[in-house]
């Protein structure tokens, strides 16, 4: 994203008064019961909010990666390749954060349930994702490769999504559905806005990072060639 | 009341987002002002 200094300014100040906002609501939010994990409850404000800031990231980034199949244009490459970075640390996010609220709630860190699996290999097929691109010098290949890939790796989301329904709720801890009183709802959703104004702004940072290095590429390029 | 596991995910959440956030203001800076990426600060020929 070309934006003018001020704009990304205004971005900054939005995304932290977000978060700020979002914060004070976690913390005036009411205290959970005891066997629903007391203060360890709140935890869930901004673990799902991750989750659905990451299917957001990983969403642009596969349309991305199918827009440059279908018109070649590096702008597409470089969109898709910083969005999945930031729905990469945002899926992280999510990881260290469940196991966190899963301790005290469910009395285990980590349990090999349908969700947490099909959740793991998202992660990890991003992380592959990344080796791999580092994997190819020639430019129009790796965008090409990587880009199948992509699209490939988020065929998964809708399996992480929809697991929950697909096996059967004895085998899982997560419920299938979860129903909010309306401060928890409200907390949960100014969660999911900062977050998304947080990732709005790292996506935006990460394509000129990556704009400005095919640049210089391509300049140092032409000069050897000269 | 668990207050520990609460602060540990939301310190985490933080602390990855602020590095990466720094991480990226930082590399933009540099690549704006033409230096190169091999970390000795050195700027481009």
């Amino acid at each position: 994203m070309h934006l003018k200094r001020s704009t990304w300014n205004v971005l900054a100040v939005a995304a932290a008064l977000a978060v700020a906002y979002s914060l004070w609501r976690v913390a005036a939010a009411p205290v959970a019961q005891p066997e629903a994990g007391g203060l360890a409850q709140k935890i869930f404000y901004y673990h799902v909010g991750s989750a659905l800031t990451m299917y957001l990231a990983f969403l642009v980034g596969g349309v991305a990666s199918v827009v440059y199949l279908r018109r070649q244009q590096r702008t597409w490459d470089l969109v898709a390749t910083a969005n999945l970075e930031v729905g990469l640390v945002f899926c992280t996010l999510v990881l260290i954060t469940g196991p966190l609220w899963a301790r005290p709630v469910w009395g285990t860190w980590w349990r090999w349930e349908p969700r947490l699996v099909t959740f793991l290999i998202l992660w990890l097929s991003f992380v592959v994702y990344f080796l791999f691109r580092r994997s190819i010098a020639a430019e129009r290949l790796r965008a090409r490769l990587a880009a199948v890939y992509a699209i490939l790796a988020c065929l998964n989301i809708p399996l992480v999504v929809l697991s929950t329904r697909l096996w059967r709720p004895e085998q899982q801890l997560h419920p299938r559905r979860v129903g909010l009183p309306p401060t928890m709802l409200w907390t949960l959703l100014w969660s999911v806005v900062a977050l998304a104004l947080v990732y709005v702004l790292l996506a935006g940072l990460r394509y000129r990072v990556a704009w400005l290095e095919a640049r210089r590429t391509e300049r140092l390029t032409e000069e050897e060639t000269r | 009341m668990n207050a520990g596991y609460m602060w540990a995910a939301y310190g985490a959440i933080a602390l990855i987002l602020a590095g990466y956030l720094a991480a990226l203001a930082v590399r933009v800076a540099r690549l704006e002002r033409g230096h190169d990426d091999d970390g000795n600060g050195e700027p481009q020929p």
